[in-house]
Parts: structure tokens; C-alpha cells; sequence
């Protein structure tokens, strides 16, 4: 065979882009097998592991046409996994145990103010700090909800860190908004349009969050959600809602959160929901962390690395801060308190998202956060869902 | 080990013990948060008896030493809001009945104890499967042989304290057809069933020496025995007994036995024979799967009759004795059960009925207990 003809052949098959995907998917699924069975460590550090050296070793199998088809995959699991956070939130404890209440300011106070000063000290200038102080309050939903769902963990540090994040991760979102609005451009009418967007946002979302979990509540009552046909009705409703968000321009994160929050504290009678909604929405969660892993840039290790991993430090002491502050009163023993500061360093790739969606209107605002935040993304998510894990595996409440 | 000296404690004082459940706020499944239970109540400083059980997601609850009827509600009542508080700091339920609902037993954690992992390495799977709930009730005697007297003319009315108490319908997210299937998972133990009809404490002693000779127990705490003696506290232990879904009912049950052992005390009655034994198994049997419903055989009069009769009848006939206890209250209120078959088994299974998820079952069981 003559070397033209080779090529050809082989640049047929680089050009067929559902091949190297499926490929690329197939190999991230077999590391995470290998890293479950093998090693123990959660199977979503195999899928991002797998992800990375598909994607990041330059074979680009994700051909540029597909992204935004992708986007929207990710973004609908990421709303599952929200909405799901938000069906364990149980205000009633907060209620119950004022500490929780302290810890969750606590947590978001000092991380925002911890990771703000960071940044600036590093030498981002003060809206660009404010903005890595907010985007750094939120934990990982994904990397938590998935670690918690795939070892059946169940006990106080896994129902405080689903809360925990829970909270954070709205107190990050709105954070974020109300900075954003304060960008430098907007100098004069600056906070009025400030509060009016993050208003926006806020009673939009609670809005949606309100209408879906009502539509929800109602469908739960026509069909059995514990079985396929159920599953899929409330899959296909899931995706209506984020249809609208979509045409509203509202990030898809709050309203799933606030819906799942909501159905779960209208109605005592317990949720049963099959996990990620069942395997549709199983798939897309796992599509979830080996598109995050192929989307790693290395390069922002360079450019944000140091600042990230400074901020990392700072994040996770001011979490241990916020936990050990109030766990006197939080009956809590000083074993499950570290497992659940542990439990809270992931930085999560939400920020990404709702940074991306930022980014549509103001790259001026985005641009200089980015690498920081990649860099920061993607070193949490190489190791923060195994010490979740481990944390969780130490405080007995793993059933693996 | 030999057996100990049977300490001497004041006739007809009574203690109840109370094993319950501990689920999870979400799905309503047991969870492991026994140790994070006593951890909150130790730092309230709080007075009373809670201990943890074989499994995780259990804990046991102890009155004291109770004279009558009230004394016995006054302190499960403290005892159930103290851990009700603790629950909620916790978020986690507390909840009567003899079996968990739909927990599966291959998920149990043992207690991180030396005698609970013990335990379970010897019984092994059965360990696991004794996540069950139970009440114990016991009553002083002033010396050993009378405790065995009475221990073995109680035998007689052991179907009645199963079908009051029953409150173990569902195991393993199944209806079992059973009143009490709780009781079923304790047969499965090879020291269970029956103390040996002995009629003084020096011939139980030699019994318990054989016993402990042959290597097969070490002490007391081996024989699963329905009704058995506690020679340290002065007292026999009834012990076939489903938690109650409410304090209520167990203090009841309590001065029930009180009160029958009352008469089999100072009346006697009869005296127990080895025939008397025939009939006991299928006695039981016939609680435990029909509850109130069930037929008891006398064992000698061959007379067939409906348990929730045969306890009417007892009722009347040593209703002086529950007077002079102060129990006659309780037993006020067990006669509208009996009579309205509204035992706590009955009320799940209605409950099912209307809302045919298990776990709200489960939940609701929660709310009955802090009622």
C-alpha cells in the first residue's frame, strides 16, 4: 500500500468524530472501572483521568462542531445533580441545630473574605478579587451529590456536607451576580443595576425553582416515579425547565437547586427518586466529569497555578475554620468535624459554568479570573472526590 | 464463670427496657448514629439510661427501678424527650415497633464494641439479622426460687405480652403475615426459647454449670430465653415483647405483667408442670403470626380460645391485684385495645394500606413516637 493511500485512510478515520468520541468515551469509562475496582479511589477521578489524556493529549477528539451540542449535555446533568442536592436539604434541621446555621455563615464568610484577599494580595485587582472570592464560596455539587450517591453514604458528615454545599452553592451564585454588577464599567448606576440583576436572578430563579418543583409534586402524584415510565416524565419535564431557563438567560443552576429544595420541604411524605433520575440521567452525569476532564487546559496550570494553589490553601482553611468554629455547639465529634471540612474543599466547577455565562456579556470581567479559576477547577478535581471519599470511607458512612 | 448470687430485690418493682430505631431523615432507613446519639446526650448532661445495641442504628433505653404504673411513665417520658431532642439535633428519627419496615439486614454496621463484634463473629449473619427491636420488662423477686416460680407460671401468659406488643408486621419491605415476626428472627438463635423447668435456684445452678462445662455458654446473657432470670438486678426478665410504637403502651404492658405476676405471686394460682410446656410453642406461634386474633390452648384444660379472650378473662380475674398496683388504668386502656383489636401491628398495616410507601410508614412511626 502506497503511503498517499495511507493517509487517506487514516485521515478518513481522524475525520469521523462520533468514532473518537465514542472512543474517547468508552477508554474514560474503563478508567473509571479500573480505578474503582482496582484502586478504590471514586470511578469520576477515573472518568476525569480517562477525559484528560484523551482530550488533553492533543488528539482533539472533540471536533469543534459538537461542542455546544456537549455544553448543553453537561449543563442538563449539572442540573440534575443540583436538583438532587436540593431534595436533601431538610430546613427543618437548621431549624432544629442553630449551629448548622452558624457554620454555613461561617463557611461562606470566611472563604469569600479568605479567598478575596488572597486574590488581591496576589495581585488581581478588586473587582476580579471580589469575583474569585464569590465563585471560590461554592463547593463542588457535583463532585459531592455523585461521591455521596455512588458509595450509598449516609450518616451526619454526609447530610451536613450535602447541606453545607447546598447553601454555599446559592450564597456563591448570588455573590457572584451582585459583583458582576458592580463591574467597573457600570460605575454610576453601578449598585442600582447591581441589586436589579442579582433581583433578577434571585426571585427568577425561586420562580422557576417554585413552578418545577410544583410540576414535579403533581407529577409525582399521576405517575410512579420509582419506575421507568415515572422516570421518564420527570426527565423529559427536567428538560422542559431548562429549556425555558435557557430562553429566560437564567444560569440553569439556581432553579433545579431551589426546586429539589422546595419539594422536599413542601411535603413531609419522602422522595424517593431513583438516582440521577435513573440511567439517562446516569449517562449524562458520567458524560459530566469526562467532559470536564477533556476540556483541562494545562496550560492555565501555568498561568493560574500559583494563584490557585494559594487560593486553595486559603479555601480549605478557612472551611476547616468554619467547621471546627462551630462544631463545639454542632454535635459533632473532632473526627466527623475534619472529615466534614474535608468533605467541603472541592472547588467546584459550577463557577465554570456560571463564570461562562458571565462571560457572554462581559469578558473584561471573566477574562482575568479564568485561568486562576481553570487552574483551580482542575486541580480539585484530580484530587478532591478521592479525600471526599476518604473522608467519608472514615466516618463510616460509606456502604460500599 | 459461675453463676452469680441471686441479689434480693423488693417483690413486684419493675424496669423496662426499650430498644429502638434509628433512621435516617431521607429515606427513613436505619442509619448508624447510635455513637453521634449518645455523644449529644452525654454533653447535655443528661441523667438516665441509653445504651448502644448490636447494630448501629440501635439504642436502648432503661428506666429505673419503678414501683407503679406512673413511675414507669414519668420516666419513659423524660427518656423519650431527651432522645427525641437529640434526634432532631441530628436529624435523624426515633422510632418504635419490632422490626425496621424495609432496612436490609446485609447493610447493618455492628456496634464498635468488643462484645457486639464478638457476638457477630460467632453468630455471624444472625448478628446482623437481630436488628430487631424489643421490649424487656422486669420484675423484682425477693429471692431465686420464687423468681423460678414465677418465671415458669408467666411462661403460661406469654401469647398475651406478644400479641399487646406486637408491632412487627413488615420485614424487609414485605408484609410477613405476622403480628410479631420480630420473634422469628430470635428462634433463629440456638439458646433461645425456654428457661429448663427447675424448681429451685441450687438445681438452675448445676444446670447453668453443666451449661457453662460443655463450653457452650459463658454466662447468662448466652440463653435467648423468652423469659429469663437476671440474678444480678434480683429479678426475671420477659423479653418476647415487640417495642410499642408509643411509651404509652409499653409502660402498659409493663404494669400488665406487673399485675398478673402479682397474682401468680400471692394467689398461686397453680403450679407448672412439664405438660404445661406442650402447648407453649404453638401458643406462641399462634400470637406472634395472628396477634390478638390468635387461639391459645390451655395447656390443661385442652380448651381452645381466642387470645384477645384469654387476656379479658385474666384481666378480670386478677383485676384486685391491678388495683392495689395503681395499675388499673393501664389496664383500662390495654381492654379497648383488646377489644377494638387496635394493636400497633394493625395500625401499620392500615397505614400501608393508605399510603403504600414503606418509608412514610417509617416516618409516621416517628411522629406516633414523640406522641
Amino acid at each position: 500500500m502506497d503511503t498517499s493511500k495511507t493517509l487517506a485512510a487514516w485521515q478518513f478515520i481522524a475525520d469521523q468524530p462520533m468514532l473518537w468520541l465514542a472512543l474517547g468515551t468508552l477508554a474514560a469509562l474503563l478508567a473509571g472501572e479500573v480505578f474503582w475496582r482496582v484502586l478504590r479511589l471514586p470511578r469520576i477521578t477515573g472518568y476525569t483521568v480517562g477525559g484528560m489524556l484523551v482530550g488533553g493529549a492533543g488528539f482533539g477528539w472533540v471536533p469543534s462542531t459538537l461542542t455546544p451540542t456537549l455544553d448543553i449535555l453537561t449543563d442538563i446533568a449539572l442540573a440534575l445533580l443540583l436538583f438532587e442536592l436540593g431534595t436533601r436539604v431538610r430546613l427543618h434541621w437548621f431549624r432544629a441545630n442553630k449551629s448548622l446555621i452558624l457554620c454555613s455563615v461561617l463557611d461562606c464568610t470566611l472563604t469569600f473574605v479568605a479567598c478575596a484577599l488572597v486574590a488581591s494580595s496576589l495581585g488581581m485587582k478588586g473587582v476580579h478579587a471580589l469575583l474569585i472570592g464569590a465563585l471560590a464560596v461554592g463547593t463542588s455539587p457535583a463532585i459531592v451529590v455523585r461521591i455521596a450517591m455512588e458509595t450509598r453514604a449516609q450518616g451526619q458528615v454526609t447530610e451536613r456536607m450535602l447541606s453545607l454545599t447546598a447553601i454555599n452553592t446559592i450564597v456563591s451564585i448570588v455573590l457572584v451576580k451582585l459583583i458582576a454588577g458592580f463591574a467597573p464599567q457600570d460605575v454610576g448606576l453601578g449598585w442600582v443595576r447591581a441589586l436589579g440583576n442579582a433581583a433578577y436572578l434571585l426571585l427568577g430563579s425561586l420562580l422557576a425553582g417554585a413552578l418545577m418543583a410544583y410540576a414535579f409534586s403533581r407529577l409525582r402524584r399521576f405517575a410512579n416515579l420509582a419506575e421507568e415510565h415515572g422516570v421518564a416524565l420527570l426527565f423529559a419535564l427536567l428538560l422542559v425547565f431548562f429549556a425555558l431557563m435557557h430562553i429566560a438567560a437564567l444560569p440553569p443552576l439556581l432553579p433545579p437547586l431551589i426546586a429539589g429544595i422546595v419539594l422536599r420541604n413542601a411535603n413531609p411524605r419522602p422522595l424517593l427518586l431513583p438516582r440521577h433520575f435513573g440511567t439517562a440521567g446516569g449517562l449524562l452525569v458520567i458524560l459530566l466529569f469526562i467532559l470536564n476532564g477533556v476540556q483541562i487546559q494545562w496550560e492555565s496550570l501555568f498561568v493560574g497555578g500559583i494563584l490557585a494553589i494559594a487560593l486553595i490553601a486559603a479555601r480549605t482553611l478557612a472551611k476547616f475554620g468554619a467547621v471546627f468554629g462551630s462544631a463545639a455547639r454542632a454535635a459533632l465529634s473532632m473526627r466527623q468535624a475534619a472529615a466534614l471540612s474535608v468533605t467541603l474543599t472541592p472547588f467546584s466547577a459550577t463557577a465554570l459554568v456560571l463564570a461562562s455565562y458571565l462571560g457572554l456579556n462581559d469578558r473584561a470581567l471573566i477574562d482575568p479570573v479564568l485561568p486562576t479559576l481553570l487552574a483551580a477547577v482542575l486541580i480539585s478535581e484530580l484530587i478532591c472526590p478521592i479525600l471526599v471519599q476518604l473522608a467519608l470511607r472514615h466516618s463510616n458512612e460509606t456502604q460500599e | 464463670m459461675s453463676l452469680a448470687p441471686f441479689a434480693s430485690s423488693r417483690a413486684l418493682t419493675f424496669g423496662v427496657e426499650l430498644e429502638l430505631q434509628i433512621v435516617n431523615g431521607n429515606d427513613y432507613d436505619l442509619v448508624g448514629s447510635a455513637a453521634d446519639v449518645l455523644r449529644v446526650l452525654a454533653a447535655r448532661k443528661f441523667e438516665g439510661d441509653v445504651k448502644p445495641e448490636i447494630t448501629a442504628s440501635m439504642i436502648e433505653i432503661a428506666t429505673g427501678i419503678c414501683e407503679h404504673y406512673e413511675d414507669a411513665v414519668s420516666q419513659l417520658n423524660t427518656l423519650r424527650d431527651a432522645l427525641v431532642s437529640a434526634a432532631e439535633a441530628l436529624d435523624v428519627g426515633i422510632a418504635g415497633g419490632g422490626t425496621h419496615a424495609f432496612q436490609k439486614w446485609h447493610e447493618r454496621q455492628i456496634f464498635d464494641a468488643p462484645r457486639f463484634q464478638q457476638l457477630s463473629s460467632l453468630y455471624g449473619y444472625l448478628a446482623k439479622q437481630f436488628t430487631i427491636f424489643g421490649q424487656h420488662v422486669h420484675i423484682g423477686c425477693p429471692a431465686p426460687d420464687e423468681a423460678l416460680s414465677l418465671l415458669h407460671c408467666l411462661s403460661r401468659y406469654i401469647p398475651h405480652f406478644i400479641a399487646l406488643s406486637a408491632s412487627s408486621p413488615f420485614v424487609q419491605g414485605a408484609d410477613t403475615g405476622f403480628s410479631s415476626a420480630r420473634l422469628n428472627s430470635v428462634f433463629a438463635f440456638p439458646l433461645s426459647g425456654r428457661a429448663p423447668l427447675v424448681s429451685n435456684w441450687d438445681e438452675f445452678a448445676r444446670y447453668f454449670d453443666k451449661m457453662t462445662g460443655t463450653g457452650v455458654v459463658k454466662g447468662m446473657k448466652d440463653f435467648y430465653w423468652d423469659i429469663r432470670p437476671k440474678p444480678e438486678y434480683g429479678t426475671i426478665e420477659v423479653r418476647v415483647m415487640d417495642t410499642p410504637l408509643t411509651v404509652g403502651r409499653a409502660a402498659e404492658i409493663a404494669a400488665y405483667i406487673q399485675s398478673v405476676a402479682r397474682w401468680l405471686m400471692v394467689e398461686r394460682p397453680f403450679r407448672t408442670v412439664e405438660d404445661d410446656y406442650l402447648v407453649y410453642s404453638f401458643n406462641r406461634f399462634q400470637a406472634c403470626r395472628f396477634g390478638l386474633e390468635g387461639v391459645v390452648v390451655d395447656p390443661r384444660s385442652h380448651e381452645h380460645r381466642p387470645i384477645a379472650e384469654d387476656i379479658l378473662a385474666t384481666m378480670d380475674r386478677i383485676e384486685q391485684h391491678a388495683i392495689e398496683l395503681r395499675a388499673d388504668g393501664a389496664l383500662r386502656n390495654l381492654r379497648e385495645v383488646v377489644k377494638n383489636d387496635a394493636g400497633d401491628a394493625n395500625w401499620l398495616r392500615r397505614l400501608h394500606a393508605q399510603e403504600q410507601l414503606l418509608p412514610e410508614v417509617v416516618r409516621q412511626q416517628c411522629l406516633r413516637w414523640r406522641s
